[in-house]
This record gives structure tokens, C-alpha cells and sequence, in this order.
């Protein structure tokens, strides 16, 4: 059956591939028992990520010294690509801060609302993806003195991890 | 709690699980007469010679190169060449290129207008092939599969022979802007001026080698360039108000540049500072105004394996002199205005610094210039020139993060002059024997720029991320250029920071930087393999690393040990005296059961406390008390022990048996830092050869004169361990980023303590 494609009108800036790239970010997030809240840490290749919001029509200024619209910009968008799933809860991240560093990469501090941690739990983490086709992301979890992790990539942008209560 | 030790007896391992310190075999070539077992050059060496004349012209009106170059081809084998491939790398842009068709695709690729412009906008790329004809104007019989061409010859090249023919071509070069490329033009519409970053412009040899026979891998995109040797004279006709920076040395200054810019050159190539030889103001009068006729710029390079060019009427110009063992080398940039003012601060002085330093580790820098130009944010290497990104901004400030950006990609596209320029590896099949090889020089290098350079990849810590965990989307780094997943840290930063590892913590500095330079002398203007990297590496250090090899190059293993157990035992030293007061202090000192404890308190008398015929010898005797037998048994004991027996003895040694779990895979050096009872701290390194027998769990006893606090393991971050909450005695969990974000933002800001010490200069 034919589906009709919407296109979203964006003009969107053109984006080519450069040579060095990196294309890769990572999410290293705990689970806090007493507050029941996702602490996640999002670091991602600066001019990656801006890029990425500039093809989404959202360019952001200066990394480094965010304005409060922006940051609903940028929680608008770490949602839309960054799900933690725990039976019928979804993860809503809160934006908490972010350093820039000169190594060019940035780190972006998340803690979401209140959720009960399941034994099962699905993230997506398809953050930069529909721009960089050769993106991966992995996810990293510390819980209960356990380590898990995860990798995505745009044909893999969801996965469960069991977790041992 | 401390274990008295009574005995030991040893037992040799009886297992030999040795397959990670298996030596590469199969996994490496059998050495040969072209490359030996120690990984050098055999005896029966050989490399083809590609010598090219090139006339070639750029269409500034229409943005295409016209081009006629004829080759001589040196078959240096012992093999008779029945054909020849030349490679035509520009047609990965051809309408009907296998790139674009292998590219996978989801209808999310489709969200925006731009996205379905951009993959529906078509772009006639490629080369148009006029004419393959011996030099007499002779037709040669060729045939094209994709991005490679092939000559037939009527007769077969012999061992030893030469052979010229001429290949005449155009194409239109790409918008590097739009649709990317490592070369191709950047318009900038508010002057209606172009600036050409040209390369990949001409058909070129094919390498021939004892290893892969033709290099026959299509060009997709991403596994770069094979190629040959050879002398370059090029002719390049541009605009007559263009500057021309390229391989090569100029041949006709006088008929290109005016004699103010000749004399400033002369200046340069004395200076130890960058002396413009075109200025800012110059060239923005320049881009102004549009002659209509053309020059053409002749250089000439030797011993190169590419050539590439860079134009434009934009183009600012610097130079300085760096003098590399004894030879001036001619260090230069050229740059929009856009560029500063970046540019003209740092990039020539960076060009300088690079080639400096890489001579160090490497080989001398062997060519007479070495240039940097500028592109808005690609980096791009080719011999003696790169095209290099970091733009300010368009009011002329620009970000801390940008000046890193541009010091780094310069450092590392200026660094490619030694891999793979000189140190040619084959980057079609091996990507990281370039990449990975120069940005652990790169790290080297910035390290000496600046004092705690922001390095983006080389130390160990680093790749710990990439590293860690889920291994669906990581490869060895062993890979062909083509397969990798993950691009940057597979074939950049793992192989930079297993060299990394191998120089600050498995060989010594010393043993690495000394067989490092070995390979790069041994392969300079040759072809190495991995084989040949990894041989010479072990046979100019006699450090066996096939382990390392096998983990790092091989493997997707981490690296991730554990400190799991840490048992404390004393010596015991046979004097009565001492254990049986110990023995009771231990006894006095242990928990008691709470039923006991309320017992004592409860019952205000038992029987025996009441009967005194109750309690016989047993009851009676204390076990803690030090009787003449035990004195005498003592005093027999010590008479059997020599003086340095009996000083032993009396040591208070202490000992500790440590467990560890190899959870990640690679085995590795265990650095351990023990911090006494009195504060002070020893650091012990054991060989990863530890693990050799026993590749998952390993038992290893330390012994001292004093007490152990604490015990930390990989306590420099020198091994790339991707779980740091398991390498502490007792145990200590490292904060999470999150934590540490925390614990910052409780902390005062830079600004509320500036304000304090202000208030305190003010006292």
C-alpha cells in the first residue's frame, strides 16, 4: 500500500560529508533510587550536534553559553532522539547543564522525571542519525553495581536491556 | 582481616590457555625475498615508477579542468604486465557510480525539501575520457570499469621497461559545498569568486606490488588512494589574478608573480617567521576585479606519489623557513580573507611546527615546501600541500573551540605528508596504517604546541567509550577501509591510543620511539603492509608484541580488569611471645554472638562458676599463656635458621594476594599504586605476560614491611580499562559524569571567587 510521504517544509542547510568526521556519541546514565530519576550524561561531537540542529531548523548560537529558549530547544530535540522506556513510562528529560570542551567535544547533563525502573527497559538513542548516516551512538547504564551497555546505529536505533534487580 | 600465613607451597599451572599470546602466524604473510620476517625491505624488493607530464587547464567560467598528461611507466617487477590500470577516481562522482548506489537508504532520509534536493539534485561528476593514445597520437586499446581504467598493451610490459602514453580528459568539478568531496570549489556568491581546492584531477597509476598484483579495489568513497612514485612536471593554467599554491616547486616565478612578490618570497625563505607575500589588502583588491586573460604556473616535484593544487584570486599568501636536519624547508599558506584572522596568525607557524616535530619521531621531511590552505571545514591531504578547515566567524571573532579545530586539523593534514605521502602505505585497503599512524604522531605533536593540549584522540582514557560493552557495531581495527564501522575511532583513535599504550606503558618510551623511527626509515618512499609495521616494531625493540597485536588489531576486546580480591597475610614467626599474644588480641578483638553476649549478662551464675570440682586441666589452662616448652621449641626453631632467615623472619613482612578477572578480553599490564598505613605510596608494573597462562583470572602475591591501605589499579589511566569501579582496594566507586557535573555546580563559579580574592586584595 502506498503511504504518502509528508514533507516537512524546512529548507534545510546543506549538508555534506567531510572527511574526518567522527560520528559518535554516547550516553553514560544511572538510574538514582532515592530521587527515582534517569541522571544522564549526553556526549556528543560539538559541531556535529550543531549541525544536526541546524538541519532541523534550530540553530543555537553559541554552544557555550545557552539561552533559555534554546534549551527548550535543545530538551525539545534530546527527547525526540533519547527514550528510555520502563514498562508504560517514558523517560522526560529536564535539561541540567552542559560544558563545551576544546577537545570539540560537549557534554550535556539530563535528569528525567520520576519513573520506576523495570526489569526491562527499551532506549532509543537516535540522537544525530537523520543527518549522519554513519552515526553511532552507545549507551552506557550503571545500576546496582552492574554495567550495561548498548550500541545503535539508524538501522538499530532501539534496544532492551534486562536489568538484575 | 590479616591471614597468618603458615605455608606455601607452589603449583605450577598445568593449563596453557594461550591462544591470546598465540604468536601471529596465520594471521600474518610468510615472509619473503620483497618483505622479511624482521619487517624491512627484502632483498628482492621492488616498486613500480610512475612519472607524470601534465598540462592542465581550469575553467573558472564554466568550473571544469581540461587536461593532457602523458605518463611514463617504470615496471621495476620481475613480472611481464599484460595491461595497465590507471585509476579514475573522479568518476565516484558519475551518474552512474556504484557509490551512489550502495548507499543504504530509509524514507527518514526523505523528511525535508533539502533532503529530497539533495538526493534528487544530480551532478554530471566523473571524467570524460577523450582520448588514451601512445605519445605519437597512436590509439591505445582501454576499456573503463567504473572508477579504474585499463590499457592493453599490444606487447607485454617487460621486467625492467618503460612505457609513455597519453591520456587527454576534462570534468566539472564538484561544489564541495553542496555535495561534499575531498576536493572541488567553494563559491562565494557575494563577490561571485571561486577557490579551488583541486585533487583526484587526473587519471593515475594503478600501484603494482608483490602483495595485491594491480590495486584493484574500486574507489567507494572512503578507502583512499594507492599510489605509485614518481617525478611530476605540471603546467597549470588559471586566471591571470589567481594564486596558485601546489605540490611542488614554482619553475617560472618571474612569468607569474611581480617582482614585489618575488622579493618578499626570497625574504620568506630566510625567515623564521611567516613574511606575506600576498597581503590581506592585495588580495581583496584582487577578488574585486576579474582579468580576462590567463597564466599558466609550472611546478615540478620529485618522488611524490600524487599531486594536487590549490586556486583562487582570493588567496592571501604567507611563508617562513623551517629548517629540518640541515635543509630549509619552504613552509606556506594561502587563504581567503574568510580566514582570518586565524590564518594568518597561526596556520604557516603550525605548518612549520608540524613538519619540525614529525621529522623528530619519523623521517626528516624530505620535500622543499609544505603548505596549508585554507577550506571552509574540510581537512584533506596530499604531498606537500593539504587543504585544511577553521573559519572564524564573519565579523572576524571566532571561538576557542575553532582555533582548536584549526590548530588540530592542520597538525594532522600537514602530518599526512608522513603517512602516507612518504610512508606510503596502502590506504584502499588499510585505513588506519595512515590515520591512526598520524594522529598518534598528531597527539605527539599538538603535545608540543601547547602544554596540555586539548588533544582530541591518543590518550588511553579516551577510547574507553568506543571500547566499552555491546560489540554489535565495532570492528577490529584490521578491517578494510571499506567495512569499518565507525570510522573516526576504529581507524583513528584506536590505533593512535594502542600506540599510545605501547609507548607510555607496554615498551617505554625509549624501546617505542626508537623502532617507530626504524619503520618509518625502513618504509620511507616504499609500500609497507601491516605485517611489515608489526614486525619491525617487535624486531627493533625485542618486545614480542603478537599479543598486542592480537588484542588491539585483531579483536574487538577491551580492555576491563578487575581487582576482585585482596587477601592480607602476615609471616608467622614462630616466637611464642608474639603469636600468642597476637593470637589473643585476635580472639578478644572478634564478634561475638549476641546470645553470648546476653548470656553473661542473664545468667548470674553456672554451675561451674559454683563447683569448684567442675573445671579440670582443660578448663583450667590458659592457651594464651607462654610456657618453657614453647620457649624451647622456639629457641630449637631458630637455631635451624640462617642469620638472613631469621632476619626475614623477624621482618614484619606483610603479604598480599591479589586477585584479578580479565573481564574485558585484552590483557594488559597490570600498574599497581599501593598507599601505606604511614601515607607514603609504591608503584608496581607487571608485564602483561602475567596473564599468559591463564588468560581470565590471575592470583599475584606483593610483599612489604609495612601495611596497605589502599591499592589502585591502572591508577595513571594508562590502559584504556573501561570500568574503573572495579580496579580499588577497598573498593570506590567513581562518580559518574553526572556526579561530577553535580558536584561543580555546588561548588563556587570562577566568577564568585575572583570576587573573594578581590575582597582579600583589597585587605
Amino acid at each position: 500500500m502506498k503511504t504518502l510521504l509528508l514533507i516537512v517544509s524546512i529548507v534545510a542547510m546543506p549538508l555534506v560529508s567531510q572527511a574526518h568526521d567522527y560520528f559518535f556519541s554516547f550516553v553514560e546514565m544511572e538510574y538514582n533510587a532515592v530521587s527515582q530519576r534517569i541522571e544522564a550524561t549526553l556526549t556528543v561531537t560539538t559541531h556535529d550536534f550543531e549541525r544536526a540542529l541546524e538541519e532541523n531548523g534550530t540553530p543555537i548560537g553559541n554552544m557555550a553559553s545557552i539561552s533559555k529558549e534554546e534549551i527548550e530547544i535543545i530538551e525539545k530535540y534530546v527527547n525526540a532522539h533519547f527514550t528510555v522506556k520502563s514498562g508504560d513510562q517514558k523517560s522526560v528529560l529536564k535539561f541540567m547543564g552542559n560544558e563545551v570542551s576544546m577537545d570539540g567535544t560537549s557534554n550535556w547533563y539530563f535528569e528525567s522525571e520520576s519513573i520506576d525502573f523495570q526489569e526491562e527497559l527499551s532506549i532509543r538513542y537516535d540522537l544525530l542519525m537523520d543527518d549522519f548516516p554513519e552515526q553511532q551512538n552507545k549507551v552506557t547504564l550503571y545500576h546496582m553495581g552492574q554495567t550495561y551497555t548498548a550500541a545503535f546505529t539508524p538501522m538499530n536505533k532501539t534496544k532492551q536491556i534486562y536489568i538484575e534487580n | 582481616m590479616k591471614k597468618i600465613l603458615l605455608a606455601a607451597v607452589l603449583l605450577p599451572g598445568l593449563t596453557f590457555a594461550q591462544n591470546r599470546f598465540a604468536q601471529l602466524g596465520e594471521e600474518l604473510p610468510t615472509p619473503n625475498e620483497y618483505r622479511n620476517a624482521a619487517g624491512a625491505p627484502g632483498h628482492a624488493y621492488y616498486q613500480q615508477k610512475a612519472d607524470y607530464d601534465i598540462e592542465v587547464r581550469l575553467d573558472d567560467k564554466e568550473q571544469r579542468i581540461y587536461g593532457e598528461e602523458e605518463i611514463t611507466y617504470t615496471n621495476n617487477s620481475p613480472d611481464q604486465l599484460e595491461y595497465l590500470w590507471i585509476q579514475l577516481d573522479q568518476n565516484m562522482r558519475a551518474q552512474d557510480s556504484d557509490s551512489k548506489l550502495i548507499t543504504i537508504e530509509k524514507m527518514e532520509d526523505f523528511r525535508s525539501i533539502g533532503d529530497v534536493a539533495r538526493k534528487t539534485f544530480e551532478f554530471d561528476g566523473g571524467f570524460k575520457i577523450e582520448e588514451v593514445t601512445t605519445p605519437s597520437g597512436k590509439n591505445l586499446k582501454y576499456a573503463i570499469n567504473k572508477t579504474m581504467l585499463r590499457i592493453d598493451l599490444d606487447t607485454p610490459l617487460k621486467d625492467g621497461a618503460s612505457i609513455s602514453f597519453r591520456i587527454k580528459w576534462w570534468y566539472n568539478i564538484n561544489d564541495r559545498m553542496k555535495i561534499g568531496g575531498r576536493s572541488g570549489y567553494e563559491y562565494f556568491e557575494e563577490e561571485d569568486n571561486y577557490l579551488y581546492t583541486i585533487a583526484q584531477w587526473f587519471p593515475r597509476m594503478c600501484v603494482y606490488n608483490d602483495v595485491e598484483g594491480w590495486q584493484n579495489k574500486q574507489f567507494l568513497g572512503r578507502g583512499e588512494f594507492a599510489l605509485a612514485f614518481g617525478d611530476y612536471e605540471v603546467a597549470i593554467t588559471v586566471p591571470s589574478d589567481h594564486i596558485v599554491g601546489s605540490t611542488g616547486v614554482l619553475q617560472n616565478e618571474s612569468s607569474v608573480l611581480t617582482s614585489e612578490q618575488r622579493s618578499r618570497l626570497k625574504k620568506a625563505r630566510s625567515s623564521d617567521s611567516p613574511v606575506m607575500i600576498v597581503t590581506q589588502e592585495e588580495a581583496e583588491a584582487n577578488e574585486k576585479e576579474k582579468a580576462e586573460g590567463e597564466k599558466t604556473w609550472i611546478f615540478k616535484a620529485e618522488n611524490v606519489r600524487d599531486f594536487a593544487f590549490a586556486s583562487s584570486r582570493k588567496f592571501i599568501w604567507d611563508a617562513q623557513n623551517q629548517p629540518v636536519a640541515g635543509k630549509d624547508i619552504l613552509c606556506m599558506s594561502y587563504y581567503p580573507k574568510e580566514g582570518n584572522p586565524l590564518w594568518e596568525r597561526y596556520s604557516t607557524k603550525l605548518v612549520a611546527h608540524t613538519v619540525k616535530t614529525y621529522s623528530k619521531f619519523t623521517v626528516d621531511y624530505p620535500y622543499p615546501v609544505a603548505i596549508s590552505v585554507h577550506s571552509k571545514w574540510i581537512g584533506m591531504e596530499y604531498p606537500m600541500i593539504c587543504f585544511n578547515g577553521g573559519r572564524p566567524e564573519a565579523d572576524g571573532t571566532y571561538s576557542e573551540r575553532t582555533k582548536y579545530g584549526m590548530w588540530g586539523v592542520i597538525i594532522h593534514e600537514v602530518g599526512h605528508n608522513f603517512f602516507p605521502m612518504i610512508i606510503n602505505s596502502d590506504e584502499r585497503q588499510w585505513t588506519w596504517m595512515d590515520e591512526g599512524l598520524n594522529t598518534f604522531v598528531q597527539y605527539l605533536t599538538e603535545q608540543e604546541w601547547e602544554r596540555g593540549y586539548p588533544s582530541r584522540r591518543g590518550p588511553a582514557y579516551m577510547i574507553a567509550d568506543y571500547m566499552r560493552g555491546d560489540k554489535d557495531y565495532i570492528s577490529p581495527i584490521m578491517t578494510n577501509s571499506e567495512s569499518i564501522w565507525q570510522f573516526g575511532n576504529n581507524a583513528y583513535g584506536k590505533p593512535a591510543t594502542a600506540l599510545n599504550i605501547l609507548r607510555e606503558t607496554v615498551m617505554g618510551r625509549e624501546l617505542f620511539d626508537h623502532a617507530f623511527k626504524i619503520y618509518c626509515e625502513r618504509w620511507a618512499f616504499k609500500h609497507p603492509t601491516p605485517a611489515d609495521f608489526f614486525r619491525t616494531m617487535e624486531d627493533a625493540s625485542a618486545v614480542d608484541l603478537d599479543w598486542f597485536w592480537r588484542a588491539w588489531f585483531f579483536t574487538t576486546d577491551h580492555v576491563d580488569i578487575s581487582l576482585d580480591e585482596v587477601n592480607w597475610y602476615e609471616l608467622n614467626t614462630m616466637n611464642p611471645e608474639i603469636e600468642k599474644a597476637a593470637q589473643k588480641e585476635s580472639d578478644d578483638n572478634a564478634d561475638e554472638f549476641i546470645g553470648d553476649t546476653r548470656n553473661r549478662e542473664q545468667i548470674e551464675e553456672t554451675v561451674n562458676e559454683r563447683d569448684d570440682n567442675i573445671d579440670d586441666f582443660y578448663a583450667k589452662r590458659d592457651i594464651y599463656e607462654v610456657d618453657a616448652l614453647h620457649r624451647k621449641d622456639y629457641e630449637e626453631f631458630k637455631e635451624r635458621l640462617t642469620e638472613e632467615e631469621l632476619e626475614l623472619l623477624n621482618s614484619g613482612m606483610q603479604f598480599y594476594e591479589l586477585k584479578f578477572t580479565n573481564i574485558g578480553g585484552i590483557p594488559m599490564p597490570l600498574i599497581l599504586r599501593f598507599t601505606f598505613a604511614d601515607g607514603t605510596e609504591e608503584v608496581i608494573r607487571i608485564p602483561a605476560e602475567v596473564w599468559r597462562r591463564s588468560e581470565h583470572e590471575i592470583t599475584k602475591v606483593f610483599m612489604f614491611e609495612k601495611q596497605v591501605e589502599n591499592i589502585r589499579l591502572d591508577p595513571y589511566l594508562e590502559t584504556a580499562d573501561t570500568d574503573l569501579n572495579n580496579n580499588s582496594w577497598p573498593e570506590e566507586r567513581q562518580p559518574t559524569r553526572f556526579q561530577l557535573f553535580r558536584q561543580k555546580q555546588t561548588m563556587e563559579n570562577p566568577m564568585q571567587r575572583q570576587k573573594r580574592v578581590d575582597e582579600l586584595n583589597e585587605k
